[in-house]
């Protein structure tokens, strides 16, 4: 009788799928919840030391700061394949790695693209109809639907705060503009996408859907076949400077690198012609969030949608509570169907990788 | 030609003045802007400083504070009174007929405007309703300012208050969670699921285009089927229904896109709610009555009604106060069509109406009674 080969899972994954059910019964799991690093190296050398692969799911070593230096030198010899459920692979030495003969693979995955533009999606009608002042106004001392849109017309809007200051008052306005900003369509109006792979042509496919100009800011140009192949008109842009005359709302849709980082500062923001919106579902640190607060409290910036942050896991506390920012908790992705197809893409990973067999995996190095 | 010829139009709502066709029209019409207090105040103007009125720009609130342009009003109405131009679609605040007697036209301003950004609300909502974007809004604040800190509160080991419409935090918020879940309650995309159009006019589906979009499956409720080249044009593919209990099985949301007649009131109610086999999310963007509103709060404290969207109600101005405060519940102001692009677009047709009326001698471009 042959031993399973050991699988440690640092990472959960529904076990009620008819994919861990299977995997489950190929391999033995070994479920493990990182500790430290020191008791996570001392297993390592231990109990978990005849361990062939390693289900790391999402951030699975991001407590003992990534799979890399002390940890990976202390991997068990025999692991090799690491797989993840994300597309991005931060904290992974994929270098060390590969010297190693360890596999990294990731999920590159469609239905979290899909996921990820519908936020997009959500967060840009929320950013030309200004919905959330509409929705968190209705309530309270404010119960009667004509009142409250007559009280958001005859308002004014704090800008430091970001809250309208609005008083009970009778009336039925037709509310065209909420405490003196434009209520707007977003058609026929500009956005740019910054960052045009897979996520940011999806986000280009909802955004043309209701009427938007679509821009995109690229390293390199898409050639002609590829650009008519999107199923929507785009114009591109070499930099992001390139689009300030013109750009109603900036999405922030590329990884995060040397190169990004604080892409949107006090500079772009202060050049940009107009007041503008902006969205980042791409890395926190390509805005400087405290330029982005500094922008929301003069109104240059008149939306943010932020599903990323600069110091993640951190959200700085001036983003808190303002009627013109909406946040979500890096969720972007987040759905039962991702979930699942993630981790049953990761676990096929490794058993494509433990079994030698021929099929194609989404190796990372 | 002294300002005294020209044709006197009564304003009873605002407009941009600084839009071109205003200042065309105000070179041609004697514009009197005027704030409505009391049905005896407005009878007593219309026999003294408003007698000679050619024209009145209803604008969208129109008569409704004074109950309506009907009975007493318009038996007192200038006989000089040709045309009454209002910006919305609907018409319920004016008795037409009574109007067609004394030989005034009403004109409407029929939804094509207003189609794009009311299906874009639609949109909005529906993207809630399934992603539950809105729920995370309140439990983020300077204690939980921790994207991991906030997706593990909100973890699966808590259930979903059903009865106050709000998520449960757990525990110390240390730990990983995905954020896939919002306690029991899934986050899915709303791609691959079923939505039920009820009222398949230009608004109902022009929602239909934007679902479709995002690879949902469309299905609609209309008193007749479109014919099959109809349906071809949609550039979507619709199924046809009779009514909504003939989709019970499947329906993942129900859109309420129709208008107020005695046969839609209390569509959905509270045997509705019961028969739909999943619990299922609902949109309203039709009109309040439609929706039986106390049948609409038992089912979302039950669950059964995963979220609701709310732009209109059934006593409105006024909202049954259990709908607010719950995170499955998405509230806005009657403000579907409400962009600036809208408001000056109708106020352009109405005004092309009136002109229409009293200096080509037409009957309106767009007459409803």
């Amino acid at each position: 009788m042959t031993l399973k080969q050991q699988v440690l899972f640092v990472g959960k994954p529904n076990t009620n799928t008819e994919a861990y059910k299977k995997f489950s019964a190929n391999f033995e799991v070994i479920n493990y919840k990182i500790t430290s690093k020191s008791q996570l190296i001392e297993d390592f050398e231990g109990r978990l030391r005849y361990i062939e692969a390693i289900y790391a799911g999402w951030g699975g070593f991001d407590g003992v700061g990534g799979f890399q230096g002390e940890v990976l030198r202390h991997c068990p010899p025999n692991v090799k394949v690491v797989a993840i459920c994300s597309i991005g692979h931060d904290g992974y030495d994929t270098e060390g790695m590969s010297k190693r003969g360890i596999t990294l693979t990731n999920v590159p995955s469609v239905i979290a693209s899909e996921a990820v533009a519908d936020l997009v999606l959500y967060n840009t009608l929320s950013s030309f109809r200004n919905f959330k002042m509409f929705e968190k106004n209705l309530g309270g001392k404010l119960t009667n639907t004509g009142a409250l849109r007559t009280a958001l017309v005859r308002g004014e809007f704090d800008q430091f705060n970001g809250v309208p200051v609005i008083k009970p008052t009778v009336g039925g306005a037709f509310a065209s503009s909420c405490c003196g900003r434009d209520i707007l369509s977003p058609r026929g109006h500009n956005v740019v996408i910054v960052g045009f792979g897979s996520i940011g042509k999806l986000i280009g496919e909802r955004l043309a859907c209701i009427g938007m100009n679509i821009h995109y800011v690229k390293r390199s140009k898409l050639s002609e076949q590829e650009e008519a192949s999107l199923g929507y008109k785009v114009t591109y842009h070499a930099t992001l400077k390139d689009t300030k005359n013109i750009a109603d709302l900036v999405v922030i849709a590329c990884p995060g690198t040397a190169h990004t980082r604080h892409m949107v500062n006090e500079e772009m923001i202060n050049d940009f012609a107009k007041p503008f919106r902006l969205i980042n579902i791409g890395r926190g640190y390509v805005v400087d969030e405290k330029a982005l607060v500094n922008g929301l409290q003069s109104g240059k910036i008149l939306f943010a949608g932020l599903d990323v942050f600069e110091n993640e896991p951190s959200i700085n506390p001036d983003l808190l509570n303002r009627q013109d920012v909406v946040l979500t908790p890096h969720i972007g992705s987040s759905t039962t169907e991702n979930f699942n197809y993630t981790a049953a893409a990761a676990m096929f990973n490794i058993e494509t990788v433990l079994y030698d067999r021929e099929d194609t995996i989404t190796r990372v190095n | 030609m002294t300002s005294s010829n020209k044709p006197k139009v009564l304003f009873v709502g605002d407009l941009d003045k600084s839009q071109p066709e205003f200042i065309r029209f105000n070179e041609k019409f004697t514009c009197i802007f005027h704030s409505l207090t009391s049905v005896d105040q407005l009878i007593e103007d219309f026999n003294t400083k408003f007698n000679d009125i050619e024209a009145i720009y209803g604008a969208w609130l129109g008569f409704v504070p004074l109950g309506g342009f009907r009975d007493k009003i318009i038996e007192n109405a200038p006989p000089s009174l040709k045309i009454i131009a209002i910006c919305s679609v609907g018409y319920d605040g004016y008795d037409g007929a009574a109007l067609r007697e004394r030989n005034i036209i009403l004109t409407n301003v029929p939804s094509t405007g207003a189609a794009g950004p009311v299906a874009d609300l639609v949109l909005y909502n529906t993207l809630s309703s399934f992603r539950q974007f809105s729920a995370y809004q309140k439990v983020f604040s300077p204690d939980n300012n921790h994207t991991i800190k906030v997706r593990k509160l909100l973890d699966r080991s808590g259930t979903f208050e059903t009865r106050t419409g709000q998520p449960v935090t757990t525990g110390d918020g240390s730990g990983y969670d995905f954020g896939e879940y919002i306690n029991d309650r899934p986050n899915v995309n709303p791609g691959g699921h079923n939505a039920v159009i009820v009222g398949f006019g230009n608004i109902g589906k022009t929602i239909g285009q934007r679902l479709s979009s995002l690879g949902m499956n469309i299905h609609y409720i209309k008193r007749n089927k479109l014919s099959d080249s109809e349906e071809a044009k949609l550039g979507y593919e619709a199924t046809y229904h009779a009514d909504i209990l003939s989709t019970k099985s499947f329906v993942d949301l129900v859109v309420i896109a129709c208008p107020a007649t005695p046969e839609t009131k209390h569509l959905i109610n509270a045997k509705v709610i019961d028969e739909i086999e999943h619990p299922f999310r609902v949109i309203n963007i039709g009109r309040g009555s439609i929706i039986d509103e106390e049948a609409l709060v038992n089912g979302l404290k039950t669950g059964k009604v995963l979220f609701a969207g709310l732009d209109v109600f059934e006593k409105e101005p006024s909202v049954h106060p259990e709908l607010f405060g719950r995170s499955d519940v998405i509230l806005t102001p009657h403000i579907g069509a409400s962009t600036v692009e809208n408001f000056n677009h109708t106020s352009v047709e109405a005004m092309r109406n009136i002109e229409n009326v009293l200096i080509d001698g037409g009957e309106g471009f767009t007459r409803v009674n």
